[in-house]
Parts: C-alpha cells; structure tokens; sequence
C-alpha cells in the first residue's frame, strides 16, 4: 500500500529551522516511492554522493530508483549527502544518516548503493557511511551491516575504493541490479554468511567483488600482478550493457522537485555511447558502442513524463546530440509536443550549422545566450593528436553564421596540459579567440547583434583509466600554473574572458583516476580529517589531502607525473570494458604522430566493442 | 475566460517549501490534472495563477488561497477534486469559488491575520501566562528590537496586535492564539509577538515554537470579510 500511513517527520523542526534548504532532507515529492518496510523482502538505499540537488539531476538514479520500486519485493529510498551545516547538527544531535522516504537510518538497509560520477565525491561517500554508522571497511561488516555496492562510470577504476564497497556493478545498471536482487533474496531465504552472498553475485556477469582479490606489487609499487583469493571470482569482470534501448525499462513517472535542482526538466536520453573517439575521453570508450533509441519511443516517452510530472521543460541528453542519426525528426515531433503543452524544448550545445541555427531559432524564441564550442586544443597539430575532428575553418564558419544569426556571446571550451602540448599550443587557444572576435567583426553591422563577448574557458587534463591517453603523465600543478598565467598574458582585449580551473583539483582528481588500492588507507585518512564536498571549491582542502598521503606514505605524484610503460600492470587491467588494450595502444601511438582515426560510422576501426553484439557496430 | 479562487491547507510536510517552489508545485499540479488555465500571451507563456500573502518557511496554515485563469469554464468542484489528487501530499484545496468580480482584487486586500502558536518553552512554568499577556496589551507601547535591511531598529507593535490570548497551557508547552496586522499596508510578524513576550516576560523562556495560520481575512469597503465569501 502506498500513502500517508509511512510517511514521517524525519528530523525534528528544531533542527530544520537551523539549516539552509531545508526541503533537501523532507523527501514525499510528487512521484516519489512510498511502500510498507514491512511488505518487502529487501531495502535499498540508493546513495549520490553530493547535495540533493546534483542528485536528483542524475539521470541514472531516475531510472534505477523506478525500476527497482517497480518490484513488488524491493523498497528502494534516495539519500544525500547532506550540506556542511546539516552534517553539524546531525552530529550534535547524534542522528544517523538516514533515508529521504521513510526516515529510518540507511545502517538498516539491506543494500546502500553509491553512484560514482566523479573521483572528488570519494571522500563524500566515506563520510556518508561514517554518518551512517556504518563501518567504513568492507572487512569490518558483519551480520546486520548492509551491503555496501557501486556503479557508475568512476567504477571503471574501483581500485581505490576497494576497501570500502564490497561489490561493484560494471556498465549499465539495469539488468545487472535486477540479478543482484534475485541472488540476494536467494541467498537471504538460505541463510547463508556475507561471503556467501558476495560469492554468489561475483558469479553475475559485471559484478566484481574487490575482496577476493590481492594485490602483488613490485619494489617500485607497481604492480606485479593480481591475486585471486576467491576460486569461485571470474579473473575478468566484463562491463554489461543493454543492447536494445527501445526495449529496456525507462521510467514513465520521475520525481519532481520541490525544489530547484541543477537540471530541472525532463531528460530523454536520446542514446547511449559515443562514435567520435576523442582520445582524451573516458565517457567515449567505457560506454561503446553507440546505441540509440528510436524517435517514436523518445516521443513516447516524452508525453508519458510530461503526462506524469507537469514540467516546463523538456531536453535532450546524450554525449554529443548532433551525432544522433534521426535528430530533425525527433526535434520536429518534439516541438509539436511542447508547442502543444506550452513547455519548453532545452537544446543541448549542438554542432553549429544551418540546421541547428534554424532549430535554435525555433526553439528559442527571445533571447539567444551564449553558444558553445569546444575546440579543445589551441592548434590544429594538437587537436589531431587528441582526435577531436574540429578544424579552425570549422570554428570560423560556424561562429560566423551565429554572429550573422543573431548571436554575440560564444563560449569556447580548451584543456590544458594534454600530451604534447607545447606553449605555442597554448598560445593557439588566444589565437582562436582572437578569429573568432575577428568572424564577428567580419560581419556587417547591420546583420550583427551589437556588444561581443567570448569566454575562454581551460581546464586541466586529467589523464582517464580506458583511454588512449591512460599511460601519459599529467602535467604538475606548476607547469599547469605556469601555462594558465601564459595563456592569461596573451589575452589582452577586454571582449575576450578567460576562466580557468583550480589545478590542485585536477591533480587530485588525477591520482583518484589511476589509482591503486594504496589509494584507500589516504582516503579514509583524508574522511577523518574532515574532507568532503572536495569537488565544492570553498570546501576543498589541498593540505589536509597532502598531510593524508604524506602520513600514509603514498606519493601522490607517483599517480601522475608518471608515463607508463605499456607492459606495465594497471589497476584495471582486470575489467573488460569490451575496447582492447592493443586498440587503446595503436591509438596512443597515433596520437603521438599526429594521426587521426575517423568515427565509428565512417570506418570500423576494429575497437572491440563489437563484442556486446549491438549499437553502431551492427547498423 | 473564468477566474476561479481556491482556499487550501498547507500543511506539515511541506512546510519548509519556499514561496516560489509552491508557485512552482502548484503550476506543474495544475497541468497534470489537466486544467484549462489561461497562459500569459507572450515569447513565453505561463500559467496565470496568483496568490495571497505568501506564508513564511516553517509556518502551516489551514486558509491559504490562490487565484487562476482559467480558458473555459470547469465546475469548481471539479477543480477541486482533480486539482486534489495531482498534489503532494500537505497540500490540500479545501474549496474552489468562481468569481465574477474580476476587477475586486481581494487577495491584495488582506489585511488581518491569526495564528496558533505553539510554544516549547525551555523550562516548566506555572506562571499565569493569560495574566501577563493582558498586562501586555494593556500597556501603552510594546517596543520590540526588529532587524531591517538598514539594521536594527526598534518598533512599537501594540498597534498591530488585534488579539492575543493564551488558547491552552500545559507544564512546558502554551499555546498562543493571536490576530495581528497583515499585507502590505501593516504587516506584523507572530515571531515579533514572542520576541516581546520572552523580553518583558520574566521566565518566558522559548525553545521552539511552531506558528499556524488559521485565517485571513481582507478589507472589502471596510468590512472585513473571508476571501471565499465575496465572489
């Protein structure tokens, strides 16, 4: 039964009356799960670890929280990391972490699911189950404890947090998590030990259960190689993925807010994967092949959302939007649609060209903001090292009809600090600054908006487990510095604004990103000093995390000013992402001499991905 | 086109939603029942809905109203119930009017407004508090410190205190029930009340006090009439 009968006041109003945005922690929004603990066989707490409303943004945890409150036997209940004045007072007043449905503290759950976005939410996991009152190693659970699982694309590498979580989920959820439910109620009616239970789902394909494995290293702390403790663990976790998006579950309710959250609207993911192959690009690898779903189911599930949930709005959600194939098609039913309802259509930056200016043009009807480029690299030498198939003629044509169309504020994304970057590549990005401004000024007054702004925008690579770019060294904080102040130098015009991101950031993010199990004793020492929100510039705290690695005597640098060898033993050999190690090489190499490799649907290149049998590789 | 005005109860659970997150949950409820409402003309159309002297974060009410346009004309009972089953929980229409006086703005009108309070206090009391309450309306000014965008300052509310009575008593808990001063000509806040009652109440002391709008009622040629009774 579902209603008013289970719903309670959570913490009391003495303490809400004391916090900022109270209505993160007060849950019962419209469409969100109320059931009968007492009528289901399994909870499950699904965990983001970030604020309410970076949570509810995520599409995943959309999906996921439905489907798994579709089965009858299942209770599954959001929880957040609550803000820093929230945490204050849910440790004065000793009230453990608790979950936004029932209220009831996520140490009872039988499950506590974390998402892993981005490594700077690590320490915020930690802190959720030191909140929780739950024993933050996985070895120190006993009887009782919930069991502590991850997904996501940061699970990719799980090495890190192998300590902590006692079972990882590799790819897409929502077949695999259906399996984990079964074998646990299984296992529940069998009475069987945690190990038991952990043995039966490292046998489900993309589970992989980091404590029955150990770790050989060398005298340098590389790795030797990989320990299975556990016969019954496969020596591979392979990544699942759903073949057939037009037939796997998408939610026909979500929850709506009360308050606003960071993305607002109805999301329709239009596909999943990406056929460019940036070879900076984690997102690009982990999630091939390109599978889309069809115009007539996302139109059908965009009535179905928009039916159940009352929003304004509505966009579209996918790694680059210009790629899918049916686009002017899905646009035109879709604005039928919220022409119709009088909602919005929310473009994502899309490829600049005749068509998207008219759909733009369409869609928005008043103000034209800004647009955004990401040119990525300053030269062409290096944008071919980095396989982003962007040319400078690219750039000036498109920025030269949305000038003539009416736009004046275009956003340009770089990074610095990629492999073989040099100054002059640096100097590169204000050099295209600079021809954009000139495009606008190439314009006729009278076809132009008055007043040109560009914003440059850098931040620092970050090489990603999965890449090309897996074996290169990052750039140290000071090289970073140095080329942001350089870039700074050669910007003079005041049209022109550059922003650039906290290096000391992406150095940490760094180490997280290629890191080992050496990486677990740092991050519980980092929780314990009261690291968290490191991803929140006004909480990050660059000593605290320096002071964590130099008292666990890990080097931190030994993580990314190091270039590996390609015979080298990585963290993650041991998951099976689908693209090859020989592919991810033969792109490191050609990178190295400036080639470029074309897209999935120009030419097969053989990646690997073709092994899920699916998407792009069988069009 | 129909205007119709509507009285609901905002209640506990949604107590700490913010003025503009209401307007929000009422515009997307509107639109999953399926209401005809007017749309504003314009690059972007939204639902023409308005609302009565917005209630503070924290506070409950059982009379809260709103006014919407509508594009056809729908019995009000049907709002009522179509309205009710597309909004969450704590939130509830109590009845829906058609008014055919466009023109009289009455939700602008509001100008008195009671409240329960229901005070926690820090220490059991057994001090006459329907005593001392008397002696504090009975005095000639009640000067209460009150914190503006230009800083503190201090303000005499006697004037604005209509009612004030003690409703029930126990060891550590009084409930209070008051009228005061309300919209925008004077406005005057229940929490001001207490700060004046724990200043010149020796042993008043609050620990938390939960406010409850029970009424409004607005100015109409000088009567004072409830907002659903003129249409």
């Amino acid at each position: 039964m579902e209603g008013e009968d289970f719903v309670k006041q959570k913490i009391s109003d003495k303490i809400l009356s004391k916090v900022q945005k109270p209505t993160r922690y007060i849950g019962n929004e419209w469409n969100s799960v109320h059931k009968d603990p007492k009528e289901v066989e399994m909870r499950f707490a699904f965990g983001f670890p970030d604020i309410y409303e970076v949570g509810m943004s995520h599409l995943g945890m959309k999906i996921l929280y439905h489907m798994l409150n579709d089965r009858q036997d299942v209770y599954c209940e959001r929880v957040f990391a609550p803000w820093v004045d929230m945490e204050e007072q849910m440790r004065q007043h000793h009230i453990p972490l608790f979950a936004l449905e029932s209220g009831d503290p996520i140490s009872e759950f039988d499950f506590v699911g974390f998402t892993l976005q981005y490594e700077m939410s690590y320490s915020n996991i930690l802190n959720m189950l030191d909140l929780a009152g739950i024993p933050l190693m996985a070895s120190e659970r006993e009887k009782g404890h919930p069991f502590i699982c991850a997904g996501g694309p940061c699970a990719y590498n799980p090495e890190p947090l192998a300590a902590f979580i006692d079972f990882f989920m590799m790819g897409e959820g929502e077949e695999v998590l259906n399996e984990v439910m079964d074998a646990y109620a299984e296992w529940k009616r069998s009475g069987g030990t945690r190990t038991d239970f952990l043995e039966r789902v490292c046998q489900i394909e993309g589970v992989y259960v980091p404590q029955f494995y150990d770790v050989a290293y060398n005298g340098d702390g590389t790795i030797h190689h990989m320990i299975r403790t556990n016969e019954k663990a496969p020596e591979k976790i392979k990544k699942r993925i759903i073949k057939d998006l037009d037939h796997t579950y998408f939610p026909r309710e979500i929850i709506v807010p009360f308050m606003e959250i960071v993305h607002d609207r109805i999301m329709l993911e239009i596909f999943r994967g990406c056929t460019r192959g940036c070879r900076f690009c984690q997102a690009g690898i982990i999630y091939r092949p390109v599978r889309e779903r069809t115009p007539q189911k996302l139109l059908e599930i965009a009535k179905a959302l928009n039916k159940a949930t009352g929003y304004e709005e509505i966009s579209l959600s996918s790694l680059s939007t210009s790629d899918y194939t049916a686009l002017e098609g899905l646009t035109e039913g879709l604005l039928d649609l919220t022409e119709q309802e009088k909602i919005n259509l929310a473009l994502p930056s899309l490829r600049v060209d005749s068509f998207s200016l008219a759909l733009m043009n369409k869609v928005q009807k008043v103000r034209k903001s800004g647009l955004t480029f990401a040119p990525e690299a300053g030269t062409q030498r290096l944008r071919d090292v980095i396989n982003k198939g962007v040319t400078e003629e690219d750039l000036v044509k498109s920025v030269t009809l949305a000038f003539e169309g009416g736009w004046n504020n275009v956003k340009l994304y770089f990074m610095i600090g990629l492999p073989t970057e040099t100054l002059e590549d640096v100097e590169g990005i204000a050099n295209l600054a600079y021809q954009v401004l000139d495009a606008y000024f190439t314009v006729p007054k009278e076809q132009r908006n008055r007043g040109v702004n560009v914003t440059v925008s850098t931040s620092s690579f970050v090489p990603k487990a999965f890449t090309p770019f897996q074996w290169h060294a990052q750039d140290t904080i000071e090289q970073l510095r140095e080329k942001q102040a350089h870039l700074k130098s050669k910007i003079k015009n005041k049209k022109i604004k550059y922003n650039w991101h906290d290096a000391p950031l992406s150095f940490l993010e760094a180490v997280f990103a290629r890191g080992d199990r050496k990486l677990s004793e740092v991050l519980a020492r980092a929780q314990e000093k009261g690291c968290r929100f490191d991803g929140w510039s006004e909480y990050f705290d660059y000593e605290k995390w320096m002071e964590s690695f130099d008292e666990c005597g890990v080097d931190p640098h030994f993580y990314t000013a190091r270039k590996r060898p390609y015979e080298e033993i990585l963290p993650w050999d041991h998951i099976d992402v689908g693209v090859t190690k020989k592919f991810l090489i033969n792109e490191s190499e050609k990178a190295l001499r400036g080639e470029t490799t074309p897209h999935c649907r120009q030419n097969c290149t053989g990646c690997g991905a073709a092994v899920f049998e699916g998407g792009v590789c069988f069009e | 086109m129909s205007k119709m005005r509507l009285k609901y109860i905002k209640g506990n659970e949604v107590k700490y939603i913010s003025h503009l997150d209401l307007l929000r949950t009422f515009q997307r409820a509107i639109k999953r029942a399926e209401i005809p409402i007017q749309y504003s003309q314009g690059f972007n159309p939204h639902p023409i809905v308005s609302f009565g002297l917005p209630l503070p974060v924290g506070t409950t009410s059982e009379s809260e109203y709103m006014e919407m346009e509508l594009a056809a004309d729908v019995e009000s009972v049907h709002v009522t119930a179509r309205l009710n089953k597309a909004l969450p929980k704590g939130i509830k229409i109590l009845e829906a009017v058609t008014v055919t006086d466009k023109k009289d703005k009455i939700l602008n009108k509001i100008c008195l407004a009671s409240y329960d309070v229901t005070i926690h206090l820090k220490k059991k009391s057994d001090m006459d508090f329907s005593q001392a309450l008397l002696n504090l309306t009975a005095s000639d000014k009640l000067v209460v410190e009150k914190s503006t965008k230009k800083g503190i300052k201090e303000v005499d509310i006697l004037q604005d205190i209509h009612a004030l009575e003690v409703a029930a008593q126990g060891e550590k808990r009084v409930v209070f029930r008051m009228q005061l001063s309300a919209g925008s000509a004077r406005n005057l806040k229940p929490e001001l009340v207490l700060q004046a009652v724990e200043k010149y109440v020796p042993g008043f002391e609050i620990d938390f006090a939960a406010i409850h709008r029970t009424k409004l009622l607005a100015n109409k040629d000088g009567r004072m009439v409830e907002p659903m009774s003129v249409f």
